[in-house]
Parts: C-alpha cells; sequence; structure tokens
C-alpha cells in the first residue's frame, strides 16, 4: 500500500493497546479498485487498511446501521463520514463517547466505473494513478466531491496526511491515540485556500443561478424525478437517514404506493427532511441507478440554509439543529423572518 | 395569462387558539374577504409538516398560507418559533427547486385580529392571482 | 463480528454485484458493489431487498412426506429412499419417458449441469426443461437461425455508446433497471429512443418516439419499419453483400407491409412509424432491446427473427453500441439453457439426436448410452400429466402453478401424476400439490456461478449456512442419485468440481476456472481455452452461422382475438418490485409493501363503458377461467386492451391466459388472450 501509513499505525496501536474493540475502515477489496467496508478486531490486520481515494459507501451510515452497539469502535474517516458521524452523535444514534475518528486528508474520490486502471490517489494538487503522478484531471472526481470545503478532517479526533507522518490532534482523545502509536501531533501542510477555491469554482459551476427562470428549474427537476425507479437507494445509503420506520416506507400514508415513478412528494419529503444537515458527502447520488444529480439540489439548498441559520452540519456536536430550535432574539422578533 | 376566470385555490391552515379564533372573529364581525382560502386547523402553527404544505402544492393548490400566533404568545409557548424557522427552510427549499417561494406565506395573527386576518387572505389572494396558476401537476 | 461478503443478486438476468451483510449466521442486509462492471454501486429495489426473504419463517428446513392432505417431516434418509424407489418404480413400469423434470433458471450453472446429468444418466430421459420455455425460449430459436448464437450479441454496457436504441416489448425499468440505466445514460449523451409498447410504461417518459401498439403486432411494425428503411435507402449495402444472405427474401415480404396498412394492424400512426424507420435507419450505432413483449407469442420464433432482420439491414451487428439485445429475466436463465437444461440439447446448445455428441458425453460421464429423441417442452410436459403420460414430476426451484398459463389445466396435469416431487426454498403453491418436498438452501447459502443475459459468468459466494437440513441443490441431487445406485456418476464434494467437469463438455466455458471468475468482471463466453479473454461482442467479423439469414416473416394474428362474448384483449406482465411466482419477494416486506396485491389496468374509456371506477372489484373471464381482482383505471393502457400482473395467487393472471404454443419454440401466448371484464356483483 503506497500512503496511509500513519493511519495503519494508529489503528493498529489502538487495538494492540485495547483503546476500541474495533475499527471500521475500507480494505482493498478484490483488486485495487475495489474498497470493501470490514471491521477490523485484529491488530495484524490494521495493514489491509487502504486510503486509496475511493468512497463506495459512508462508513458513517455503516457504522449506524451495522455498528455493535456498546462497543469503543474507531473509524477511518474523510471529512464527510467525521461529520456523518458527528450528526449521528447529535441525534442520538451513536455514542460520540464510544468512537474514536481517524480523520485522513481528503481531496477528492473517484468512482472505479469512470476511473482509470491502477490504484488512485487524489492529492490536493496532483494525483497518482498506478503508482505513476501526473496532474490532477478534476473529471474524473465525484461533483460532490469538487465542490468540498473540508479537505482536512478536523472535526476528528486526529487529521492524518495521506503522504508521511503528518498527523494532528484535534481533541484530547486524539491525543491519547497519537501517543499510543507514538506519533507527534505535527502540523499540516496542506494548502487550505486552494481547496476553497476549487469548491467555490465549482459550486459556482454546478448550482444554477438562483435569480434566473424558475420555470426552466423547475422543468428540469420534474424531468429528473421522471426517471426516479424508487429503489431507495438515496434513503439508503445516506448517513442522515437513519429511521427505522420512514416517512417514504410504501405502507405509509406519505407517499402512494405502486407508482412508478413515484409520486414527486418522495423527493421533496426527503429532501426537507435532510437538507439543513446534508453532509454533501455524495453517497445518494453515487447510489442513484438513474443518474439523478441529487448532490446538486441538496447541496445547493444546504448552502442557502447554512447562511440563512448560520449553522454548519457535522463540525461540533454541541450545535443544535437549525430547525429544532431558536435564539432569544427570536422569541423577542414580531416578524415572520428571523430578524 | 391570468383571467379574471382564474379563481385561486389557497389551502389556509391556522392554529386553534390565534388565527382559527381571528379568522372566527372575521366573520361574526361580517368582514369581508375572498372565499378562495380551505382552512385546516391544526393546534398550533408548528403541527404544519412541511410535507402538508408541498403535497398540498403538488396537488394543484396555487397557495398555502400558514398562520399562527405572534411571538411571545403561542399556546404552546415556543411552537410558533419552530413554524417560522421552517416556513423559511421550506421556502428555500422551494425556491432552489424552481417553485416560486411567495406561494407559500406565513403570517401572525390573533384571536383579537378579525380585520389583520382578512387583510391577510385579501393581500395573499392577491399575490396568488398575480402569479396565476400553480404550474405543477400531477403529485 | 459484521462481514460484507460480495456476491451477485439472484433476481433479474442483469448479474448486478452486490455485498451481503452479514452478522454471524444472519444475513442483516444489502449494500451494492461498488466495483461491479454492470451495475457500478448501484441497485434496484429489488437488488437492495434481495436479504429481506432468505430468514423467513416459512424457509423449508426438513424434507416433507405427504401424508394424508397435509405434510410430515421426515429425514433426508426417508425421503430419498422414498424419492429413489418410486423414480425407479415407474421407470421400471412406465418407460424412462414417464419421468419429466423441470429444473430451475435461479440455480446456479453447476446445479443445472448435475440436474441434466441426473435426467439423462440416471432416469435416462430428455424430459427436462425449464422456465426458459415461458420467456426465451423463442430467443434461443429464432437467434440461432438468424445469427448461429441465440444471446444478446453486445454486452449490457454498449447501450450507453448507442446513438439510437430501440426498446420492443421491454418494461426496462421495471424488469432490468440497471439496464435502463444505460439507456438512461445514452440518452444522456444525446441518443434516441424509440420505444414500442401497448402500455405507456416509465420508460416511455424518456421515450423519443412512442409506439403505442396492439399486442401481437411485432412483426408488422418491424416489416413496416424496414420497408421505410429499404424505400429511403438507409440499408447497409456493403453489409448485406458481404455479411448477409437472403435479401431477396425479406425486400418481397416487407413490400406488402405500407404503412398505411400496418397502421390498421398495429394502431400506431404512419407517420410516427416512419419516423421511427429514419431515426433508426441513419443512427451511426443503433441497438434493439427487447423481452417478453416480443417472445411470449404464438409468433414468439418469428418476431426474435424479425429483429434480427432489422440489425441485419442496417449493420447494426458486431460493433459496439449496436446488436440484438434480448434481456434474459432470471438471473441463471442464460446459464440455465447453456448447460443444457432443456429437452433437445445437451449442455453447450449441442443436439441430443447427434450420434457423435452423444457418445462424447456419455464418454466423459462413463454411461454407456444418452436418450437419443428430443423430450418435450414445458407445457407439453403438463399436457401429457393430464393425459397420464407423464406419471412422475421433479420440479426444482419453479412454480408452474403461478407462472405456467391455464393454471387449471396445470393443476389437473399436477394433480394426476402419480408422483410428484417438489424442490424449493419454500412451500409454494406447487410444492402444495407433492407427494414429497425438499428443502434446498437459498443463493446467499451456497457458493456457484450465475451466467447472465451479457453471457458474463460470475461466481456468487456463500455467505451464511442453509437453515435446518436445508442442503444445496447440487447437493441433494447428488445424494438421490447415491440412492439410486448412481453414486459414482456423482463424486462432487464441491461446487468448483462439479464446474470442471462441465467445462469438459460445454464448448463456451472452456477456459473457464474458479480461479480465472474470481474477479468482478467474471469472463463473457464463448471462453473456448484458458488463456482466451472471453468474448463480449458477438458476430464481429461474421456471424456465428458465418451469413447472417434474413428469416422473412410475415404478420399472424395471436392464436385468441377478441370476439363479442370476450371483447378484451389480456395482456400480462410484472411489475417493479414483484418477482413471478412472488414465492421470495411477496415474503420481503418492502418489496411486497410496494405492489401488495393483483389489481388490472382498464382505460378509462373502456371502464367508463363498464361502469367500473378506480378500485372496484371486477370479475375478469376467460375460455379458461375466472378471477376477481381490483380495477386501476388509467390511460396507461390503450383502449381495448387489460394488462394484469401474473405474481399474485388471489387473483392469478394464469388463470385466464391462452396455452397455445409457438410451434417452434413452444412458449406460450402469454401476451395476448380474449377476456370479459364486468363489475363484481
Amino acid at each position: 500500500m503506497r500512503y496511509g501509513d500513519t493511519v495503519r499505525k494508529t489503528v493498529q496501536a489502538m487495538l494492540e493497546k485495547g483503546m476500541v474493540d474495533e475499527v471500521l475502515a475500507f480494505v482493498r477489496g478484490v483488486d485495487e479498485r475495489d474498497v470493501v467496508p470490514a471491521f477490523i478486531t485484529d491488530a495484524a490486520e490494521a495493514e489491509k487498511i487502504t486510503v486509496a481515494s475511493y468512497q463506495p459507501y459512508s462508513l458513517a451510515s455503516i457504522l449506524a446501521d451495522y455498528g455493535d452497539k456498546g462497543k469503543k469502535i474507531g473509524l477511518v474517516v474523510r471529512s464527510c463520514d467525521a461529520r456523518g458521524v458527528i450528526e449521528l452523535a447529535k441525534r442520538n444514534q451513536v455514542n460520540r463517547d464510544d468512537i474514536y475518528l481517524i480523520g485522513i486528508e481528503c481531496y477528492g474520490t473517484v468512482n472505479p466505473a469512470n476511473a482509470k486502471e491502477g490504484e488512485i490517489y487524489i492529492f490536493h494538487d496532483a494525483m497518482e494513478v498506478g503508482g505513476k503522478k501526473e496532474a490532477l484531471d478534476e473529471s474524473l472526481l465525484s461533483a460532490n466531491c469538487r465542490r468540498c470545503e473540508y479537505p482536512v478532517p478536523g472535526m476528528a479526533d486526529i487529521s492524518c496526511a495521506i503522504d508521511g507522518d503528518g498527523a494532528i490532534a484535534n481533541t484530547p482523545k486524539g491525543e491519547e491515540m497519537l501517543a499510543a502509536a507514538n506519533l507527534k501531533s505535527q502540523g499540516s501542510t496542506v494548502d487550505a485556500s486552494a481547496m476553497k477555491e476549487r469548491a467555490a469554482r465549482w459550486q459556482d459551476k454546478d448550482f444554477p443561478n438562483l435569480g434566473t427562470d424558475r420555470q426552466e428549474r423547475l422543468d428540469y427537476w420534474l424531468r429528473q424525478f421522471d426517471k426516479c425507479i424508487k429503489c431507495y437507494g438515496c434513503r439508503n445509503v445516506c448517513p442522515l437517514c437513519y429511521c427505522k420506520d420512514c416517512a417514504l416506507d410504501a405502507d405509509r400514508v406519505w407517499v402512494e404506493r405502486g407508482r412508478m415513478p413515484p409520486p414527486r412528494l418522495f423527493h421533496l419529503t426527503r429532501l426537507m427532511h435532510i437538507a439543513d444537515s446534508c453532509l454533501n458527502c455524495g453517497q445518494c447520488e453515487a447510489v442513484c441507478p438513474m443518474e439523478i444529480p441529487l448532490t446538486r439540489l441538496y447541496h445547493q439548498l444546504h448552502n442557502e440554509l447554512r447562511s440563512i441559520f448560520d449553522y454548519e452540519s457535522g463540525i461540533n456536536i454541541d450545535d443544535a439543529l437549525p430547525l429544532g430550535t431558536f435564539t432569544e432574539e427570536e422569541m423577542k422578533a414580531g416578524g415572520v423572518e428571523l430578524g | 395569462m391570468t383571467t379574471a376566470a382564474f379563481r385561486p385555490k389557497i389551502l389556509a391552515f391556522l392554529c386553534n387558539w390565534c388565527s382559527y379564533a381571528g379568522a372566527d372573529l372575521a366573520g361574526v364581525s361580517r368582514i369581508q374577504y375572498p372565499s378562495t382560502i380551505r382552512v385546516i386547523r391544526t393546534m398550533c402553527s408548528c403541527r404544519v409538516n412541511p410535507q402538508f404544505v408541498t403535497k398540498a402544492l403538488l396537488m394543484g393548490v396555487d397557495g398555502v398560507l400558514v398562520l399562527g400566533c405572534h411571538p411571545g404568545e403561542c399556546h404552546y409557548i415556543e411552537g410558533n418559533m419552530y413554524t417560522r424557522r421552517r416556513v423559511i427552510a421550506l421556502k428555500r427549499m422551494l425556491e432552489v427547486l424552481g417553485i416560486n417561494p411567495d406561494r407559500v406565506r406565513l403570517e401572525w395573527v390573533s384571536a383579537s385580529e378579525g380585520t389583520r386576518f382578512a387583510d391577510t387572505v385579501e393581500s395573499f389572494t392577491a399575490t396568488i392571482r398575480q402569479l396565476g396558476p400553480n404550474p405543477l401537476r400531477g403529485g | 463480528m459484521v462481514r460484507f461478503v460480495p456476491t451477485v443478486c439472484p433476481y433479474c438476468g442483469a448479474g448486478c454485484g452486490l455485498l451481503l451483510v452479514a452478522r454471524d449466521n444472519r444475513v442483516i442486509g444489502t449494500r451494492p458493489w461498488q466495483r461491479h462492471p454492470v451495475n457500478e454501486g448501484k441497485l434496484c429495489i429489488k437488488g437492495w431487498n434481495a436479504h429481506e426473504f432468505i430468514h423467513h419463517s416459512e424457509r423449508l428446513t426438513a424434507p416433507l412426506i405427504k401424508d394424508g392432505q397435509s405434510f410430515r417431516e421426515a429425514s433426508w434418509e426417508e425421503a430419498l429412499k422414498l424419492v429413489a424407489s418410486r423414480f425407479g418404480e415407474i421407470k421400471e413400469q412406465h418407460g424412462p419417458g414417464s419421468v419429466a423434470i423441470l429444473s430451475s433458471a435461479k440455480c446456479t450453472n453447476e446445479e443445472n449441469y448435475v440436474i441434466q446429468k441426473f435426467a439423462r444418466a440416471v432416469v435416462g430421459t430428455n424430459n427436462i426443461d425449464h422456465c426458459a420455455r415461458l420467456c426465451h425460449a423463442p430467443t434461443v430459436a429464432g437467434l440461432v437461425a438468424s445469427l448461429g448464437s441465440g444471446a444478446m450479441t453486445n454486452p449490457i454496457g454498449d447501450l450507453e455508446q448507442s446513438d439510437c436504441i430501440l426498446v420492443i416489448g421491454s418494461d426496462t425499468t421495471s424488469q432490468h433497471p440497471l439496464v435502463a440505466r444505460e439507456i438512461i445514460k445514452a440518452k444522456e449523451r444525446g441518443a434516441k429512443l424509440i420505444l414500442a409498447d401497448p402500455r405507456a410504461i416509465q420508460l416511455s417518459k424518456q421515450a423519443d418516439i412512442f409506439l403505442q401498439l396492439k399486442p401481437g403486432t411485432e412483426i408488422a411494425l418491424l416489416n413496416g419499419i424496414m420497408k421505410v428503411i429499404l424505400e429511403r435507402g438507409l440499408e447497409d449495402k456493403e453489409f448485406i453483400a458481404r455479411r448477409t444472405e437472403g435479401i431477396e427474401d425479406l425486400t418481397n415480404t416487407v413490400k406488402d407491409y405500407p404503412l398505411e396498412q400496418v397502421e390498421q394492424i398495429t394502431g400506431v400512426k404512419a407517420k410516427d412509424i416512419e419516423e421511427a424507420a429514419l431515426t433508426y435507419g441513419q443512427a451511426e450505432r443503433a441497438a434493439i432491446v427487447y423481452a417478453m413483449g416480443i417472445t411470449q407469442h404464438t409468433t414468439g420464433t418469428a418476431n426474435v427473427m424479425s429483429t434480427a432482420n432489422l440489425a441485419l439491414l442496417t449493420g447494426n451487428l458486431g460493433r459496439t453500441g449496436t446488436g440484438v439485445n434480448p434481456l434474459r429475466g432470471q438471473n441463471n436463465v442464460q446459464g440455465a439453457c447453456d448447460l443444457g437444461a432443456l429437452p433437445d440439447v445437451l449442455p453447450g446448445y449441442r443436439s441430443v439426436t447427434d450420434d457423435a455428441i452423444r457418445a462424447e458425453v456419455a464418454g466423459l460421464w462413463g454411461v454407456a448410452s444418452l436418450p437419443s429423441e428430443a423430450g418435450l417442452t414445458v407445457v407439453e410436459m403438463l399436457d401429457a400429466a393430464a393425459e397420464g403420460k407423464i406419471k412422475a414430476m421433479y420440479i426444482i426451484g419453479e412454480n408452474p402453478m403461478l407462472s405456467d398459463p391455464d393454471t387449471s389445466h396445470v393443476k389437473k396435469g399436477l394433480e394426476n401424476l402419480e408422483f410428484l416431487v417438489v424442490q424449493d426454498i419454500f412451500p409454494t403453491e406447487t410444492a402444495q400439490l407433492a407427494g414429497v418436498v425438499l428443502p434446498s438452501a437459498c443463493w446467499a447459502e451456497k457458493e456457484g456461478t450465475y451466467t447472465n443475459t451479457e453471457r458474463r459468468v460470475q461466481l456468487s459466494r456463500k455467505a451464511v449456512e442453509p437453515p435446518g437440513e436445508a442442503v444445496s441443490d447440487w447437493e441433494i441431487i447428488c445424494r438421490l442419485a447415491k440412492a439410486m445406485g448412481f453414486a459414482d456418476l456423482f463424486p462432487y464434494t464441491s461446487a468448483e468440481e462439479i464446474f470442471e467437469e462441465l467445462r469438459k463438455v460445454t464448448p463456451q466455458y472452456a477456459g473457464m476456472t474458479y480461479e480465472r471468475l474470481n474477479q468482478p468482471e467474471g469472463l463473457v463466453w464463448p471462453c473456448p481455452t484458458e488463456d482466451h479473454p472471453g468474448t463480449p461482442i458477438l458476430h464481429v467479423d461474421q456471424c456465428s452461422r458465418g451469413k447472417g439469414k434474413f428469416q422473412a416473416v410475415g404478420h399472424e394474428a395471436p392464436a385468441e382475438e377478441p370476439d363479442e362474448e370476450y371483447p378484451l384483449i389480456l395482456t400480462t406482465g410484472r411489475v417493479a418490485s414483484q418477482w413471478h411466482g412472488g414465492s421470495m419477494t411477496r415474503r420481503s416486506p418492502t418489496l411486497n409493501n410496494e405492489f401488495p396485491r393483483s389489481y388490472i389496468e382498464i382505460n378509462p374509456q373502456d371502464a367508463k363503458k363498464l361502469g367500473v371506477v378506480n378500485g372496484d372489484l371486477v370479475t375478469v373471464v376467460s375460455r379458461r377461467g375466472e378471477i376477481e381482482t381490483d380495477a386501476l383505471v388509467t390511460d396507461r393502457i390503450e383502449l381495448g386492451v387489460v394488462f394484469m400482473p401474473f405474481h399474485f395467487v388471489e387473483g392469478a393472471a394464469n388463470l385466464l391466459t391462452n396455452p397455445a404454443l409457438d410451434p417452434i419454440s413452444k412458449i406460450p401466448e402469454f401476451k395476448v388472450a380474449a377476456v370479459r371484464v364486468s363489475k363484481a356483483s
């Protein structure tokens, strides 16, 4: 494995010292373009963990669906997954105290179907394909990754560099984790502003201008929703969709069953339920068989709500959910706006 | 394309304690207001699930009115705080999708504000008349 | 401990890759497998819920023996002894031809191989068939006649590269959603979609040209299209000259299909047919996709040949983004055919009547001889059972009581048998009639290979142990063969051992090994040698038979047309979340909840005439039987036609369908029957 030594070293130490019962991470599957999740309990297996730039699942979602309750679990996470775990913790779906987040810096991931042959690592200014360094080809990256503003998982317990020994402890737990692996907390050399520029550029490109023709926008989304075959993939993979009794289920009253494409309320409901906390993890779009560009819709709405409510999803576990809270000032404000 | 023949269909959610009473007051005071609204009474304005609004719009309703108590006067203390944030988020969703968010309006109307109720319906009806029939069909 | 097991979906012929999530001995979920070349990390609603029925309480866990009106549990020893002795007796008294076996398109390649070996070497009969008879038998027969090979010519992924896709008789978004994805991707690249279907299915929203034709008029439509292509000089003259024979016959036939007449026959407007012809004819790369709407007719084989005619006429064969693409239904119906679970061919589509081939296979198996006359097909078997000519049947992983036409006749046939053995994972409607029921392991509980519709052979992996005493179908066959004294012919201890044997007699699989197959791409047949990379596209330089043959065919009316007494055309089909007889999907809550019950689609005008409104209980009658079901009034279905899904036993559409057969491939005419609908009293 070409990169990710810091991650593997830390995981190995954490398992050896009994700091966690198991670690959820990606390991190489049947070949170098295949990564699959694995719950690792044996420290010796830590060497199988890969940080190659593929993200076929949200590990936060896997944790919520299949993680053992009551165990101490480590996760090797990119920012999107780290933020997903924090959002789940806010909603009491996982216990943050039992979770140890080993963050890995990330500049984008690719879908192996679109990618070239050979293992891929994406860096902020280059990429390595099958061992050869090349100029970064942004068209290979998932759309949501290009718009991402969180290359460094500062909300995890530690942030590891892809290449080399760099690792930063972000929390006291993180300090313990680095200490266990005999690693020193050292600063990052990542150029955060370049990522901000890339994110802004792609957001500008992907998000329709809200000031212009509404009808065109509406027609576009209705046409996209017409393709939907109600596979529930978007709902199933979303880290924020954990409800066992989901409003979209066929035996609930909301979305009339037995209709293909499903009533538009299917999409508008999920959008309304998720948008305030959308992580832009991209899993919904990655899983949609009908190629509906879901993240374009969810991410744009989330950005709008983010600025209105001054709320960043998945950063701070103590931040209250925007639609479940209000401020003193709002109690006093007389109008229907936020004041 | 709005003609005199366009009769807006407006769904109005009125909270039990304030705005429904306000509507009632408008009635007994014989204050005239357009008959474009169909009323659904909820105990609190925050009972209004955003799906009610989106489903109504998808069914072809031209506008949705949500009326609640003034801030500080909610029978359940803080219900209208959630309503306010929720409607703001909902309207933003409509805008991003391409549905005119002006088709949804939130107002505070108290039990003693019969005239204000009538004025709200009058004003919203005029807005909807101007916007024209709902372009959404087929739910 | 939670494990993620990469494997292949058990539902349709797309053969998508998925990860089964297992904790200890229980499958607790499914996730898509992003690395898989067919579905690339996406799944349909069936794939997402492929695990839901695995641990259902009704799983068969022990052999059952009929005792009076009900069943009692028995040991394997007792059950197999009974089966062995009864088969032995009946074979002795009435000859091997009095036994018939139905293999399963859901069983693995290894299992289909041992089942047909059992039929031929142990029982001594070619009376072996499976449900391909009910779906793509015309494809096998028709494409062999036209092109020399009866399988999908191009990979699923090729469709994305097409410039024009003609989908005829396929509800692709419901039945093969991940194939529909390729069509959507092609459209987003600018390709044109022509859809021909009697119903305004979901795909019609994406179609550039929608030809809503009357069921049973497919040849007229295709001939009309070909006439226009010839008139406008859009045929590929060079391809025709170099690579085909029979163009004169075709030209002579299609000249009798002027568009005004085709409009009369099909109900499709002449100008739309013309537009479709020009669009297909002018495309650089045009592909045809078809399914049951082409095959399930008394002219099914001719319908298939007609699609091949269109492809040959325009040179749309042997190149990326072109081809004739039948979408095989079951996850392993392709494999079941490949491995010879058919009455007229041995593994590899080699005829049972060929002395040399029989000798070769007999030699490998170590038997003196093999039966030389072609056996009975599915519907013929049940006819013969009703007549008392077939005395015993062994039905594996099939549910004729739900999926065969004319259910009352099926029931009569099965009840008339002296002995019926059913081997399945659930107590199906067919199993209820059996004398012995044997419990099988399901797809997640065994290893083996499956072949999808694009001829891709894939390894499927075991995730958990089967429940109770259930074992995999191949193990049951081995045990039964042993009980019948043929242990030495079935010495297998693993699926891989079976595969190593079957590839010796199946030329298309000869170069495949489990080691080579252990990659997400699997291998696409033909793969004749161990260094051969497989063959994604067929008929590249020449057709499998050399030159492609134009099989000129003309329109023939369906066997049963509407009349005064039965004025409506009943056409049957499927829905997105149910699968065939429903034994798996009706036991999967998410899938069953989506389409939980039987219904009949009626056009609003027809409904009005009958005084029926949406949701009314109606009675539907045909010459075969009568059912009650709920009316779904919709303009999705055209005037004069009604549609029913066949999944629901309480409103079993096949009680009404016509068992009239295509004379060549013996497929029943599921797509056309005459019915009368009235409001239930």
